[in-house]
């Protein structure tokens, strides 16, 4: 019995020091905090098995994100030398080097920086960006000023960006992004994103929003030849479904109350925002993936198709009506129309619902 | 019979007084001689110490008296040792009396007094001694667990061979009183849990960067110096222990004891109170007298050192911290580091916040309300990183401070100045503004608030001011940055740096090797400003934090994550200031890479060639790192003259911006002004134009 309690605190005493130095292993709080490669399983695993990840590859979110090497990138990027609007701006692009580089001239002196990715599968536009340490060794981003844009083939100033430039060293150039707002753009744009101390560790980017960024870490289930079968997206709530979605295209709880409202422009580029006030979907059980397949791409589903439409508006039921002006081929034109931006990128309005209703107050 | 007055004992005694005290002072008050009566925001049930509701004494006299008390008993286990009057005493009074900390006062003067107590008699008196010594733990302390464990375990101890007790006191007795503790943790909520808080922490404790005082800290000398003090007595006295249970529960308590700097006293006091050295030695030390004199001068000096008793003398007031309920700010707090719950422990400070979760970890043991820890734990990882918006972690949770935010409703957010990560972070975020900094604290408010507001604009002006010093005789930093020693003005100028205030920070950090790592910091801070408004680096600014971060990153004790940040952020600067050379390069290209690279035998060879005012001129630029920027100014200012003339306009114009930056970072703005304006004269288009301009717009605003 003399021997019991003092058992007990050993034994206490050395799990304590056993996940004190488990703890000393994790990057920091109590949360579990996988590794870059922990849990992970190579994107090419999944083509062994999964036709569907090989349509995938040639998709918008697989492309999302390229390093600015990329020959064509570099082409591209170098085609801006030759626009007016660079000219005007005094703006060069050489691409002599690894990555494209621009610079600003100004009389006898140049402003320039390196330009090491872009951003946007070119489906809609191409942001060039580069990436800057600050004196803490963390990434800041530099948002080149000029995008090529699809609609019109050819470059203008990137969304967001001010049209009058201020006096700043990169003002010519784009517009600086702190640390945080950094990794927020590599994180919609990237399935693996390891981060150290606010640096991005560019080398081990899973560049891409990939197959494992929707399914998890598939390490186990490629290593076991498939048969852990976490996480499946089918069982995942519908709520849940969207929320993953709108991780990058946004939630409606991330906007303010008083944004969302149908005579706002700027939600329609969030498509989970307008899709969540719609009546289809507030009286359905549609996601996301009730009208798109990720994993092909959307010319080659007829993502502006009436099929997905058709699903519940087929005329069969009183409380899922067709078309009222007669119209069967058409459904987007009018419910889920194209809005311009302030720059060359359209985009569809979500927010499904009868043309003609006026403004919510 | 005379009754000689104890001075051994009394010496012993005021040599723990002066100890304790200025350790106290030195290092901070961690926990109070009755601990706070109100649980945290998230705790659902917490047991409070009834007699912290009870007694009207204020803090500062609660803690006194707790201090007096554990002196006494420090005093009195160093007076059992069976060989008193031994120089081994010392090292254990130094020892325990580092360690102490008032919230351990009440339960050492009863865990002494039950571990003082007798043999069991025919009598019962005993046993209502230490029940009613049990009762006063409950009462008084939230460490009553051990005060309760230790009175069990003397309950049923044998009686001694000439009493036999009956079967009531053997078994009777123990049972009741154990079945009103168990009575007691069923029926009042979070008593169970705060009585097993002793061992409790072994297995709820998190992370050491979220409670510190729960894990060793090897490398602070605030730890280990006490406990080498009391391993070098337990060596003496326990070498020739030959009972194999004692050994065991020597390694037991000591392997438990170590394992936290908030149980290291009590566990130590525990050792000795428990296993009483059996000690064979028994001649006392000659000299003992002289020696105890001794001990007492260099007590005195510490407490005078840690209670500042010097400035003291003089009249002034320290202030060692800040105190948010001068502010207008209320609501709900968020600690990161959970130690400083001490520091928002007075009745106002009650009255006007909530600590969100507090060191209470006995309070953990239930659901948390509205969240867990891991949720709380997840809440300050993702504001030190600035994580707003929702994000999916790899583990399928949802990450995102703004949904927490809207739930919880912080108002204010408390970081530990040291941690410069999280600090730098939130300079970053939209959704808080620094209000505050000490040596201990750093204290960041929402935006948005209305009562966070008026401090949060002071606090900009304060470090505005302190970094473009233009209206030095309009401001105070009374109650916003605030430090009371040389080591707190390391802590608030680091915090500076972290906010990107490098200027500020040097200001209040002398120039000495004690700050070579906190210099190094702020000046690879002002090479990175210079370098990112220009498109090359400064000569001045770029070769000190070369040079200086070089040596630091020499230095072995520079902390892990200090080294990691500065060695990145060098690299950096290195990278964007200094591309290739092109073919065949100049001499002056090639002096111009020498010194933003910091290679300081290749200026020299290169100064070789250069005309004697010039090279007058670059030597100052070499002398710069280890020269305090007085000196800078006053030698640049000597050496720009002869120059007129023999060197080209751009290269003066140049000389000039780096004499109003030494001037700015002396603080001599009737220096830097003309400076900055004579460069921009002399060279317009100067590479330097943008960064002169911010800097000219800055001191002029």
């Amino acid at each position: 019995m003399k021997f019991v309690i003092p058992g007990l605190l050993l034994s206490l005493l050395a799990w304590s020091i056993w996940r004190e130095s488990q703890d000393r292993a994790i990057a920091s709080g109590d949360l579990p905090e996988l590794e870059v490669t922990r849990g992970w399983a190579l994107e090419t695993s999944c083509q062994e098995c999964h036709s569907q990840s090989q349509s995938f590859a040639e998709t918008g979110h697989a492309l999302t994100l390229r390093p600015a090497s990329d020959p064509v990138l570099r082409q591209l990027i170098q085609s801006l030398n030759t626009t007016p609007a660079a000219q005007r701006d005094s703006m060069q692009v050489s691409t002599e080097g690894r990555f494209p580089r621009v610079q600003h001239r100004e009389g006898q002196h140049a402003n320039d920086a390196e330009l090491d990715w872009c951003f946007g599968s070119g489906r809609h536009a191409r942001t060039w960006v580069g990436t800057l340490p600050d004196s803490d060794g963390a990434t800041n981003l530099l948002e080149f000023r000029w995008t090529w844009y699809r609609d019109v083939d050819g470059f203008q100033v990137t969304p967001g960006q001010p049209t009058e430039l201020d006096s700043g060293y990169y003002s010519h150039l784009g517009v600086l992004f702190d640390q945080p707002k950094a990794r927020r753009c590599f994180g919609c744009h990237a399935t693996h994103l390891p981060v150290d101390a606010g640096q991005i560790q560019v080398a081990k980017i899973q560049a891409g929003v990939t197959c494992q960024r929707c399914h998890g870490p598939r390490e186990a289930h490629v290593q076991t030849g498939g048969s852990i079968q976490e996480h499946r997206w089918s069982g995942l709530s519908r709520d849940e479904q969207v929320a993953r979605c709108a991780e990058c295209h946004r939630h409606p709880e991330e906007q303010t109350p008083d944004s969302i409202h149908i005579g706002n422009p700027d939600i329609v580029r969030f498509q989970p925002v307008g899709l969540m006030q719609s009546e289809c979907f507030q009286r359905s059980k549609m996601t996301c993936t009730s009208c798109h397949d990720p994993h092909q791409t959307m010319e080659s589903q007829n993502s502006g198709g009436i099929w997905q439409c058709i699903q519940c508006h087929d005329g069969k039921q009183d409380d899922r009506p067709v078309c009222g002006s007669g119209q069967l081929d058409n459904c987007l034109s009018c419910h889920m129309p194209k809005v311009s931006m302030d720059r060359p990128v359209r985009f569809t309005d979500h927010w499904i619902r009868i043309p003609s209703e006026k403004p919510l107050p | 019979m005379t009754h000689r007055f104890p001075w051994t004992s009394f010496g012993v005694w005021l040599a723990a007084c002066l100890l304790i005290a200025g350790s106290i002072t030195a290092h901070g008050v961690r926990s109070d001689g009755l601990p706070t009566a109100m649980p945290s925001g998230l705790a659902s049930s917490s047991w409070s110490v009834p007699g912290a509701q009870w007694v009207l004494i204020p803090p500062v006299i609660r803690n006194v008296l707790a201090v007096l008390g554990g002196a006494w008993a420090i005093t009195a286990l160093c007076r059992d040792l069976e060989v008193s009057r031994s120089w081994s005493l010392f090292p254990l009074l130094m020892g325990l009396s580092l360690l102490f900390q008032p919230g351990d006062g009440v339960a050492m003067v009863l865990l002494y007094l039950v571990a003082r107590m007798g043999p069991k008699t025919e009598s019962t008196t005993q046993d209502w001694q230490l029940a009613g010594i049990g009762v006063t733990a409950i009462l008084m302390t939230l460490e009553f667990g051990l005060v309760l464990g230790a009175v069990l375990v003397k309950l049923c101890q044998p009686a001694s061979n000439e009493v036999r007790p009956g079967v009531g006191r053997r078994l009777i007795f123990p049972s009741l009183w154990l079945a009103g503790v168990i009575g007691t943790a069923m029926v009042i909520p979070g008593f169970s849990w705060a009585a097993i808080r002793p061992v409790s922490w072994l297995w709820m404790r998190p992370a050491a960067s979220m409670m510190p005082s729960l894990h060793p800290a090897w490398d602070s000398m605030q730890f280990t110096l006490p406990l080498v003090l009391v391993a070098t007595t337990c060596i003496v006295h326990f070498r020739s222990e030959r009972n194999v249970s004692r050994i065991v529960w020597m390694l037991i308590l000591v392997g438990v004891a170590i394992q936290s700097q908030r149980y290291l006293f009590l566990g130590l006091c525990g050792l000795w109170l428990w296993l009483r050295p059996r000690t064979v030695t028994g001649c006392p030390t000659p000299g003992f007298g002289p020696l105890l004199v001794v001990c007492l001068i260099l007590s005195g000096g510490y407490g005078i050192y840690g209670m500042g008793w010097a400035t003291l003398l003089t009249g002034q007031t320290i202030v060692r911290s800040i105190d948010p309920t001068l502010w207008d700010s209320r609501g709900r707090v968020v600690l990161m580091n959970l130690d400083h719950s001490a520091h928002w422990s007075s009745p106002l400070a009650q009255e006007r916040f909530e600590l969100l979760l507090d060191d209470r970890w006995d309070s953990w043991g239930g659901a948390l309300k509205g969240g867990s820890l891991s949720d709380y734990v997840a809440f300050c990882r993702d504001l030190r990183e600035v994580r707003d918006l929702r994000y999916r972690r790899v583990d399928g949770t949802w990450g995102g401070y703004q949904s927490r935010m809207e739930t919880w409703n912080p108002m204010l957010l408390v970081v530990d100045s040291s941690d410069h990560l999280s600090i730098r972070g939130l300079s970053l975020s939209p959704d808080w503004r620094i209000m505050g900094i000490d040596g201990q604290q750093t204290i960041f408010g929402r935006v948005g608030d209305p009562r966070n507001t008026i401090q949060i604009r002071h606090a900009l002006d304060c470090l505005m001011t302190l970094e473009w010093p233009a209206r030095l005789d309009q401001f105070t930093l009374d109650n916003t940055l605030v430090s009371g020693d040389s080591h707190e003005d390391q802590q608030v100028a680091g915090a500076m740096c972290s906010l990107r205030f490098p200027y500020a920070a040097l200001r209040l950090a002398r120039h000495d090797q004690q700050n070579h790592a906190l210099r190094a910091r702020c000046l690879l801070e002002l090479a990175h400003r210079v370098a990112s408004h220009s498109s090359t680096g400064s000569l001045l600014d770029q070769f000190r934090a070369v040079i200086v971060v070089q040596q630091s990153l020499s230095h072995r004790t520079l902390e892990p994550e200090i080294r990691k940040t500065m060695d990145r952020g060098l690299q950096a600067l290195l990278d964007r200031t200094t591309p290739p050379l092109k073919p065949n390069p100049d001499e002056l290209s090639r002096l111009r890479m020498a010194f933003l690279t910091g290679n300081s035998s290749e200026i020299q060879h290169l100064l070789i060639g250069l005309p004697p005012v010039q090279a007058n001129y670059y030597q100052i630029l070499v002398r710069s790192p280890g020269l305090p920027p007085d000196e800078i100014v006053v030698e640049l200012k000597n050496a720009i003259p002869p120059l007129v003339g023999q060197v080209p306009d751009s290269t003066l114009s140049e000389c000039h911006f780096y004499l109003g930056c030494a001037a700015l970072e002396s603080g001599r703005i009737e220096i830097a002004i003309p400076a900055f304006e004579e460069s921009r004269q002399l060279a317009p288009n100067s590479p330097f134009r943008m960064i002169r301009e911010l800097y000219l717009n800055q001191l002029r605003r």
